[in-house]
């Protein structure tokens, strides 16, 4: 069995040398630039300090909470649909098509008309990020289930397994992975979504903070919303990274 | 106990076997002997109850066989391991499958047993990905084994592995064939494999593929010949002979 907790302190010891060279690039650009749009790291890191826990984790944990919900929303609503699509013909040729169209709209274009259909409320935030997660999850998840060995299946079956153990023991335990990798994927766009959704009809979110911050040319706390908004990022990634070390074993 | 009645399949109209008949004893091991595509495969599928027949049945004690059965093991040529669970994850999935659950006494002890009728007991937590294709394959056996079946097909089990483990296999499949009394059928590409585990020996030839049964080797009841014995290189030779003559 895998000791989960090797790969969570080989990540962590990555994410210490990749923050030390980001901040390393981001302090010469602010000697350089020497312009107060960029203050340096030093300056930023004690603004975070002085803005923590008030108002910066009320903002973080308003972000962190859509992103989450949007995640199980989408799991839950992917996740079927993409098996069925992967492992029954006629379902994938009839609504595949549909979905290979929607995949490359670009998902904020329908914030106006999510905002329209479901209220300018925390229902079209999560709404819209749920949007952006879905598809990115749908097809990784047809495609691992549409890849499951057919010899895993005959060998299931000739245990008496029907279909719905068929999904119990091999499709779900087969597009796990790939749930995570989807997850990976869409969360760096649905941030990018999400920040922008924040900036409409709402007092709560980094993505309000940031921008209510830049209209006030406060530029230390817009950069102290940034910091907060990528380490909001870096955990949602880091729990997808244990999520996958601690199910996907093998 | 397994009896084919004029069996005959194909695929897309086309018969691959026609009117294939022969039973199986318990204790007995039938060795059917064909070249690949001959319909081997299809042979135990339906037996397994994966395949449906075109005409004719396999019966086991007088009842068809339409669907698999509890009773009828079937150990493919490919482990198909699933490697997400470990090795006694896998052994029990026939188990969970017929709802005994994973952590009840019944499933453990059985799970137990079948991994130490292979000898893989200290493997129990192991991932597949981390079995040789020897252990692999005794995996395999163990989850067949596991639902305590009184008739197994074999289908080519051993094909892929070295010549060392084949044997090794071959040795350990005798000794549990003669202690639990099973029905066997195996189906191999390989006339040495067929005439070391095979009570009876049957060649699988023509188009549509046809059986015809050879004259058993000497003592065969007993399983008690090693692959150095004279008779054994002998009725190697003279299967050997039989089946170049019935593919021409």
């Amino acid at each position: 069995m895998a000791d989960p907790r090797r790969p969570i302190a080989r990540r962590i010891g990555n994410l210490g040398s990749g923050a030390a060279i980001i901040v390393g690039v981001w302090w010469i650009l602010a000697l350089v630039m020497s312009n107060r749009v960029l203050p340096p790291p030093d300056v930023v890191f004690a603004r975070v300090l002085e803005l923590f826990p008030t108002p910066l984790v009320a903002h973080a944990q308003a972000s962190l909470a859509r992103v989450l919900k949007a995640v199980g929303l989408a799991t839950v609503c992917a996740l079927p649909l993409g098996i069925l699509l992967g492992r029954n013909r006629v379902a994938d040729s009839i609504l595949s098509p549909a979905a290979y169209l929607m995949y490359p709209v670009p998902k904020i274009a329908l914030l106006p008309i999510v905002f329209l259909l479901l209220g300018v409320g925390e229902a079209a935030r999560v709404g819209i990020v749920t949007l952006v997660l879905f598809f990115q999850m749908l097809f990784v998840v047809r495609d691992a289930a549409r890849a499951v060995p057919a010899s895993y299946v005959k060998v299931l079956t000739g245990l008496g397994g029907r279909p719905v153990h068929t999904v119990r023991f091999v499709v779900l335990p087969a597009v796990l992975p790939a749930i995570l990798t989807g997850l990976r994927i869409g969360i760096g766009t649905a941030l990018a979504v999400l920040f922008f959704a924040e900036t409409f009809f709402t007092r709560y979110g980094l993505g309000f903070f940031i921008i209510d911050s830049w209209s006030k040319v406060a530029y230390i706390d817009m950069m102290a919303g940034i910091v907060a908004l990528s380490i909001v990022g870096i955990a949602l990634f880091t729990i997808v990274d244990l999520l996958e070390s601690v199910f996907v074993r093998h | 106990m397994l009896v084919f009645e004029s069996c005959t399949a194909g695929y897309g109209g086309v018969p691959v076997f026609r009117n294939l008949g022969f039973s199986v004893a318990a204790g007995e091991l039938y060795a059917i002997i064909g070249r690949s595509g001959c319909g081997k495969t299809t042979l135990l599928s339906a037996a397994a109850g994966l395949h449906r027949l075109d005409a004719g049945m396999v019966l086991r004690d007088g009842e068809p066989l339409l669907a698999p059965h509890p009773r009828v093991g079937l150990v493919p040529q490919q482990p198909g391991l699933f490697p997400w669970y470990t090795v006694g994850r896998n052994v029990g999935i026939g188990l969970e499958i017929s709802g005994v659950h994973r952590r009840s006494r019944e499933y453990l002890d059985r799970v137990s047993r079948a991994l130490e009728a292979v000898g893989l007991t200290h493997l129990r937590a192991r991932y597949p990905a981390r079995l040789s294709g020897g252990e692999a394959q005794r995996v395999s056996l163990a989850r067949t084994l596991v639902r305590e079946p009184d008739v197994l097909l074999l289908d080519e089990p051993f094909s892929a592995l070295d010549a060392i483990t084949r044997e090794a296999l071959q040795d350990d499949l005798v000794n549990l064939l003669s202690q639990r009394r099973l029905a066997a059928v195996l189906v191999t590409h390989s006339i040495e494999e067929a005439v070391f585990l095979g009570s009876r020996i049957a060649i699988m030839s023509g188009n549509p593929a046809g059986l015809t049964e050879l004259p058993s080797g000497p003592d065969r009841g007993t399983r008690s010949w090693s692959r150095i014995d004279q008779a054994y290189t002998e009725h190697c030779r003279y299967v050997r002979k039989r089946f170049g003559a019935l593919h021409g």
